[in-house]
């Protein structure tokens, strides 16, 4: 249909219908000559499609001839064939000729209407595709002429609804007779607003409604419609659609139900967890409290027992109820894990004290059997945010193990940084166990030369530098003990499995999985290494942020030591700074001692503060070495102790020489002063050594104060020299060590075991608490365990009194006062610029439940104890927190005049 | 009266406050604090103990006489005696706390009520009981006798 014609193509036939004469136009039209049209038929050019409608047209004009006056107007349309296949649509229209001869019967005049057939068709297709639309869709539509007031709706929208044929062509109330009548207003009510807000900008309408269905039910659906406005803003004409949403509501109200079981079911397990918190809260509370009768009272009676079987006896109730608490506590500490209610609070805390105050701690339970116990604290840095109170648990369970199963040999708690790319590869490879014991543990012999302490860390410095504020510790627990067989290490950190030696060492191994479960919370890993009858090493690393606020006790190794300790003790003698740098590179040391870790600990440590240091076994080897360093004339400081002391006095001609330090073995009362100054000693200490113990120790040594004057208070283990007065330095200075054999005729292992156990603690102690009858059961407990009390009805009184600052060792402090409550007392107490910042708090508490203890935490308290308190409860807080530096201040206050 | 038949007596009657329950271990805790150094701690605590709870007693009875009641200044005051009472290890008083504590979490009027007059009666049964417990002890050491928790300090 490429071509169009113009012109209007004539035909005149004959009788017969056959051309007698064809126009310009017509043979364009057929793609013929005159010549070949005339003759033919004038429906030869028909397209055969149409020639039966063409002909049943034909007859009809013949038929109506007679009757019908303006047949003239009757047309007929038909495809006109090209004689190339091509076919244009025309318009015949006829013009009956019958009545003039000559001319023809029949004269036929075309229209080229083609195009006009092409809009008819585009708009047939169009309607269709409407249609087809309309049929398969889901949405049913309606056209509402709001002026008639009459409503099509499609048949999808009469199927949908299942509306008879007959309301087809309804008005608006077929619609809102279905509203179901719950709805009815708001949709009415809502069609009306926006038909009166009449603007086309405006959103289509749309509401979500129920509509009844034939049988009577309702299924939700969404209308949705667009209305007309005319000129005065009344609407004329609306139309839209409806869809069926039931599916989607029931999704949607499912969805909610199942949300709201969801919320139920989690309130559920919620409320359980928290009910099974507290019950354990409870139980424990309810467990430890006779339980802690039970200790208690076998302490005491164990203090009267006449017989050694009774002894016996009590000696094992005693153990058995520690054992039962502290399972106790272990399952609480899980149970709390697994609930995700223990949290941990990072703290301020010099990491070095916590290690060696571990050491300390757990130092006597080896003691007895000979074991010894080394802290081998090798980072510089020591100041760092951890929870202190659940790292201390993590150390205290390793060591407490290392300690039960190990009968000769050593303990070393080894602290030392790794980089961040090692401790990734930690526990990839198992290193063969004895070339751990002896390369890299212990204290390797490039150590000695190096003036650093440690290698690694100082090849990380660089690397390190943008992340310097979070180190990787690693924390190594070593013993020569009983070792664990290689099938069972893996299971050792699971529950309730301690490798089969339950029945002979007792626990349940709880122990273990708690830690592992705490290190884990810190962000770090736990891992065992072990030869059975070689022993075990047990190493946890993790990632600790350094406080960048405190002084990391990063010194050069040329640094003297009365710097350091001006420094740490915040005593300011120009004097004493000025003089001692100069002769403390010329010092040497002689450690005398038989126990190999400690020497070689105590060596490294005198090394890395820039002297020299040799290291003997006794004091035959001591007089050895000093007679041929007297002879080249060279000082030497040697430390050791005792009964061997006197010995050594007597033997060594030299001595006069040096000064000497004695270093007491492990919870040893130390001799008082004069004792001291009669074995010509200037100063002395308890192992385990403690940096600071030695560093004080040597202070005064280097000082040369005769030993008489020097020490007005000859407590070198509480650290604290401000009352030391230097006078010019003229000796040099001996460290001397005790052996176990020293001992053995005076003190029975037996005896040193109960003498901790009745730890006399002569502390100084704030109790803050406004029941009245409580102070004095308190007061009462504390002054049996030797304290001395001072007593704050509430937090205003308590803060009033700690003004004065380090007046007290320990706070106990009542949570619930009037006035000012514990936790608020705590807060203001630990503000650094407080006078009194750094003295324990211990809460008392009378609820054991999660929260309460949180609180007690959060507000900056170290620990907490459940009331009632018994002596028992009191005696193990003021054991964790004042501990062995008050016992031993117990040894030096009794000396003074 | 001889020493004996008194200690008998004595030891009848802790006997039987720790059967009932009226008194749990931390009393024999108090008993053992008591020594050459304190021989009247125990008379001492417990006199204590008396003049507290005679106290908050009143004020508890005045706090719930008030209308409407203020359940926070109950509560502490319930607190403060469950504090004292198990101190001294009267531990039927301090049950009746617990409780009470529930009821004033609750606001529960009638409940509150009760349990003020429970713990009332609570206390006057253990303060008649350790009163006849001391005027016994008194009358003991006064004829020379040694009280048996003290025998051995």
């Amino acid at each position: 249909m490429g071509k169009s014609y113009q012109e209007r193509g004539v035909f005149i036939c004959d009788e017969e219908a056959k051309n007698i004469y064809t126009n310009k136009a017509y043979q364009e039209m057929t793609g013929c000559t005159r010549e070949e049209l005339l003759g033919l038929g004038w429906t030869s050019c028909i397209h055969p499609k149409d020639l039966p409608s063409v002909w049943s047209q034909a007859l009809r004009l013949y038929s109506r001839n007679s009757e019908m006056e303006n047949r003239h107007e009757i047309q007929c349309e038909f495809r006109l064939m090209h004689r190339d296949g091509s076919f244009i649509w025309a318009n015949c229209q006829p013009v009956d000729m019958s009545g003039f001869s000559g001319v023809g019967t029949f004269v036929g005049i075309l229209e080229d209407i083609s195009w006009r057939k092409e809009a008819e068709e585009s708009l047939r297709q169009s309607e269709e595709r409407f249609l087809l639309a309309m049929q398969g869709s889901h949405d049913g539509l309606w056209d509402w002429d709001m002026v008639t007031n009459k409503v099509f709706y499609s048949r999808r929208y009469m199927q949908m609804l299942g509306m008879e044929a007959e309301e087809s062509n309804g008005n608006f109330s077929v619609f809102e007779s279905r509203i179901h009548p719950e709805h009815h207003n708001a949709v009415i009510t809502s069609l009306g607003e926006y038909l009166s807000a009449h603007g086309l900008d405006s959103h289509p309408f749309e509401v979500e409604t129920p509509l009844q269905m034939k049988n009577g039910t309702y299924l939700w659906f969404r209308m949705r419609g667009q209305a007309l406005w005319d000129r005065n803003g009344t609407a004329i004409r609306m139309a839209g659609s409806i869809t069926n949403i039931t599916e989607r509501r029931n999704w949607e109200e499912e969805q909610a139900r199942l949300i709201a079981n969801l919320a139920d079911a989690r309130d559920k397990a919620e409320t359980t967890a928290k009910a099974r918190s507290e019950f354990l809260a409870v139980m424990s509370h309810e467990i430890r409290t006779p339980l802690n009768g039970v200790i208690g009272m076998a302490s005491i009676l164990l203090d009267t027992a006449s017989t050694p079987e009774q002894q016996e006896c009590l000696e094992t109730i005693r153990i058995s109820g520690e054992c039962l608490l502290s399972i106790i506590n272990d399952i609480l500490d899980l149970s709390k894990i697994d609930a995700g209610k223990l949290n941990l609070t990072p703290v301020p805390c010099n990491l070095r004290n916590l290690v060696e105050d571990v050491g300390s701690l757990l130092a006597l339970r080896g003691e007895a059997e000979g074991v010894e116990m080394v802290v081998h604290y090798r980072s510089a840095l020591s100041a760092v945010f951890v929870d202190a109170v659940r790292l201390r648990q993590v150390l205290i369970n390793l060591v407490g193990n290392a300690c039960k199963f190990t009968h000769k040999g050593y303990i070393a708690v080894d602290v030392s940084i790794v980089c961040s790319t090692c401790h990734q590869e930690f526990f990839l490879g198992q290193k063969q166990y004895q070339k751990e014991i002896s390369d890299r543990v212990f204290f390797p012999k490039e150590f000695n030369k190096s003036s650093s302490h440690c290698g690694e860390e100082e090849q990380l410095s660089p690397i390190q530098m943008p992340h310097q504020m979070l180190q990787w510790f690693r924390f190594s627990v070593i013993d020569t003990g009983i070792g664990i067989p290689a099938d069972t290490l893996g299971l050792l950190f699971e529950k309730f499995t301690q490798c089969s030696t339950t029945g002979t060492y007792g626990g349940t191994g709880l122990g273990l999985a708690v830690s592992k479960k705490l290190v884990e919370l810190m962000g770090g890993s736990i891992g065992v290494e072990s030869t059975e009858g070689i022993g075990s090493k047990f190493t946890f690393i993790i990632p600790l942020e350094l406080d960048p606020s405190a002084e990391q006790g990063h010194r050069a190794p040329t640094n003297d030591l009365c710097n350091e300790e001006a420094h740490e003790e915040e005593v300011h003698s120009v004097a004493k700074a000025d003089r001692l740098p100069k002769f403390a590179e010329q010092r040497r040391v002689l450690v005398v001692d038989h126990h190999e870790m400690t020497k070689e600990v105590v060596c490294e440590q005198i090394r890395a503060w820039g002297m020299e240091s040799r290291a003997c076994n006794n004091v035959s080897e001591a007089v050895t070495i000093l007679k041929q360093s007297t002879h080249e004339n060279e000082p030497i400081h040697i430390e050791n102790f005792g009964q061997e002391m006197e010995r050594a006095r007597a033997e060594l001609p030299a001595l006069k020489g040096p000064q000497l330090i004695m270093l007491g073995h492990v919870g040893q009362s130390l001799p008082s002063q004069p004792v001291l100054a009669e074995l010509g000693c200037c100063a002395c200490f308890n192992r385990p050594t403690r940096q600071a113990y030695l560093r004080n120790a040597l202070a005064v040594a280097l000082a040369g104060i005769p030993t008489t004057l020097a020490l007005p208070h000859c407590t070198l283990n509480t650290g604290k020299l401000q009352n030391l007065h230097f006078g010019p330095f003229s000796n040099p200075c001996l460290l001397f060590s005790n052996g176990k054999e020293a001992v053995k005729g005076e003190d029975s292992p037996r005896s040193l075991t109960s003498a901790s156990q009745s730890t006399v603690h002569k502390s100084r102690v704030l109790l803050v608490e406004d029941n009245k009858v409580n102070q004095m059961v308190a007061v009462r407990l504390l002054n049996t365990l030797g304290c001395t009390v001072t007593v704050a009805c509430n937090g205003i009184e308590a803060l009033s009194i700690l003004e004065c600052p380090s007046t007290y060792d320990i706070i106990f402090m009542d949570c619930h006062m009037p006035g000012m409550d514990g936790f608020e007392t705590a807060r203001l107490l630990r503000q650094e610029n407080h006078a009194s910042h750094t003295v324990p708090i211990v809460a008392l508490t009378a609820a054991t439940s999660e929260g309460e203890v949180e609180k007690c935490i959060a507000s900056g308290m170290d620990d907490y104890i459940s009331k009632p308190v018994t002596k028992a409860i009191l005696q193990r807080a003021l054991d964790r927190w004042v501990g062995q530096e008050s016992c031993c201040m117990t040894a030096g206050t009794d000396l003074l005049p | 009266m001889d020493v004996a038949k008194l200690l008998q007596q004595h030891v009848d009657l802790m006997d039987d406050m720790f059967k009932e329950g009226l008194l749990d271990e931390q009393f024999n805790q108090l008993q053992q604090l008591q020594d050459e150094s304190n021989p009247n701690f125990l008379e001492e605590v417990v006199s204590l103990f008396f003049e507290d709870s005679q106290r908050i007693l009143e004020n508890m009875t005045e706090t719930i006489g008030k209308d409407p009641i203020d359940y926070k200044v109950i509560d502490s005051q319930v607190h403060q005696f469950k504090g004292s009472s198990s101190s001294i290890g009267a531990q039927r008083v301090k049950n009746v706390c617990v409780t009470f504590r529930t009821y004033c979490d609750k606001e529960d009027k009638k409940g509150c009520q009760d349990a003020l007059e429970e713990v009332g009666e609570e206390y006057n049964l253990i303060k008649k009981k350790l009163e006849t417990m001391l005027e016994l002890e008194k009358q003991i050491v006064a004829i020379g006798g040694t009280l048996p928790f003290m025998e051995g300090c």
